[in-house]
């Protein structure tokens, strides 16, 4: 069982804890086990605070054996004396162990728990007297100082267990038995972890499903929409195009012109053709990386695009090369804004409301070419275009 | 009226039933018995009873003559069966407070009734 110190030495202890000499702490020490003592017998029930209650506690008569020769006696009704700890003795006390919690057992451990536990108690009987055996007589010895003094701090649990084995047979038995229960104490604090970790990958699985589904949602979503906006854009229009390109042909002209006159600096233009699915706006993309730059490709085909939303798969483009998307030259970017005058231009015979973003594109590529325009477009949109 | 009646019954009850020592019973009956005041006789209790846990968190026994033995033991692992859970549990093993009375104090207080039993 466990060490212990003296009677004298808890004296000396107390004494030099409370600055009192040995003499007095025995007494007063003695003065208390006499008021605990006439406490009991006076009322049964002795309460010390903060530390534990004493109780006399009824014992009715009851049957038992002899242990010696085995007989059958019946033992007399009779009081006990219990302490019961009260909570921060028993909390502080059980300290060492207080981080090991009951753990449920499964239907697969259930057998070998039961060997386990069936070799826990052959191991009890052979165990438990000689450990009672030790601990009365070092309890006996205990009243003499010198055995204790050598061994103080020494406060280990494995300790009860290497005093077991002088005696020779159990040795065979506990020992495996204490190494067994320490695995099995091992094995249930770690899977009391894994049962731990089970729930919290659970929930990490379910948050990352969560999650991965937003992500999923939030990159389809603007798929579609760009889609239905091009599909917006792409609304064929057949019938006014020829009314159109009458009109159109009082502005060609001018920008013809315009063309003809960056063409020395571009001479390079690549063939494209069309694609069923493909519009100028995806082939913007794959060309310039820019697809707003589209208006480029309009502006040179404009001969053989009737409708800039709808293009015929099969058709034949030719594609200015720009060097560099992101740092258009001035000509360069004049003719996006071209592009965009002519789109303007287009887009205000047959849907009005949304020409004039084209008209502010045209300024933002060009502002000069805006105003050169001024007199052609309408005053709402010029405003617009300016305003933004 | 009959209120008060039945207060002053109850107050009285409670009165003649109040056998239990409680620790201000103690520390009354202790600094009459060393001639100590009261709050003095209350910090030495509450210094020797710390200094008595201290041993006993740190595993140690100690025997008080004609009152005990305090001492720690170590309940092994077990299994049980909870109806609550209804399976079998294993109980992680415990340290708890072993208290084994002076064989005197046994014999002392083996047939006493106590009054308020």
């Amino acid at each position: 069982m466990s060490e212990k110190i003296t009677f004298k030495e808890l004296i000396e202890q107390i004494s030099n804890e409370t600055k009192q000499s040995q003499n007095s702490t025995n007494s007063f020490v003695h003065e208390l086990v006499q008021i605990i003592e006439s406490g009991l017998e006076n009322s049964g029930s002795v309460s010390i605070s903060g530390f534990g209650k004493f109780e006399l506690r009824w014992m009715n008569e009851r049957k038992g054996r002899n242990p010696q020769t085995g007989e059958e006696i019946t033992i007399p009704g009779q009081n006990k004396v219990v302490f019961k700890p009260y909570k921060k003795l028993r909390e502080d006390v059980n300290r060492p162990y207080a981080s090991m919690t009951p753990r449920i057992l499964d239907d697969q451990d259930e057998e070998s728990d039961q060997e386990h536990v069936e070799a826990e108690d052959k191991s009890k009987p052979i165990s438990a007297p000689a450990l009672n055996v030790s601990s009365s007589v070092s309890s006996r010895k205990g009243e003499t100082p010198k055995e204790d003094d050598g061994e103080s701090m020494l406060v280990e649990r494995s300790k009860p267990k290497s005093d077991r084995p002088p005696k020779a047979k159990p040795i065979e038995k506990t020992s495996p038995i204490t190494t067994s229960m320490k695995d099995e104490r091992d094995m249930a604090e770690s899977v009391q972890k894994a049962g731990n970790f089970k729930w919290s990958y659970a929930a990490a699985s379910i948050i990352a499903a969560i999650a991965l589904f937003a992500i999923l949602f939030m990159m389809l979503r603007p798929g579609p929409t760009t889609e239905t906006a091009q599909e917006q854009q792409f609304v064929p229009t057949d019938q006014p195009a020829q009314t159109q390109t009458g009109t159109l042909q009082q502005a060609e002209p001018q920008q013809e012109a315009d063309v003809g006159a960056s063409e020395p600096d571009q001479p390079e233009f690549l063939s494209h053709n069309i694609e069923a699915g493909e519009s100028l706006w995806n082939i913007a993309q794959d060309y310039y990386d820019d697809p707003y730059l589209w208006p480029l490709i309009y502006e040179e085909n404009r001969d053989k695009i009737n409708n800039p939303n709808v293009v015929m798969s099969g058709t034949d483009l030719s594609i200015p090369v720009v060097e560099d998307a992101n740092n258009l030259t001035r000509d360069e970017s004049d003719k996006v804004a071209n592009g965009y005058l002519s789109l303007y231009e287009w887009t205000l015979s047959h849907d009005s409301d949304q020409a004039r973003y084209f008209l502010w594109a045209v300024g933002k590529f060009s502002p000069e070419i805006l105003d050169q325009a001024s007199q052609q477009v309408e005053p709402d949109d010029l405003a617009f275009a300016k305003r933004r | 009226m009959f209120l008060g009646f039945f207060a002053y019954f109850f107050v009285y009850l409670g009165k003649k039933n109040y056998k239990i020592m409680k620790y201000n019973d103690l520390i009354d009956q202790l600094s009459e018995a060393t001639d100590l005041p009261k709050n003095k006789t209350k910090s030495l209790v509450e210094e020797s009873m710390s200094v008595l846990q201290d041993q006993l968190n740190e595993g140690k026994g100690v025997t008080i003559p004609n009152l005990g033995t305090f001492s720690t033991k170590v309940k092994e692992i077990r299994k049980v069966y909870s109806p609550h859970h209804k399976k079998h549990m294993m109980v992680p093993p415990k340290r708890v407070v072993d208290f084994t009375p002076a064989s005197g104090l046994k014999e002392k207080l083996k047939f006493v009734e106590p009054e308020d039993e």
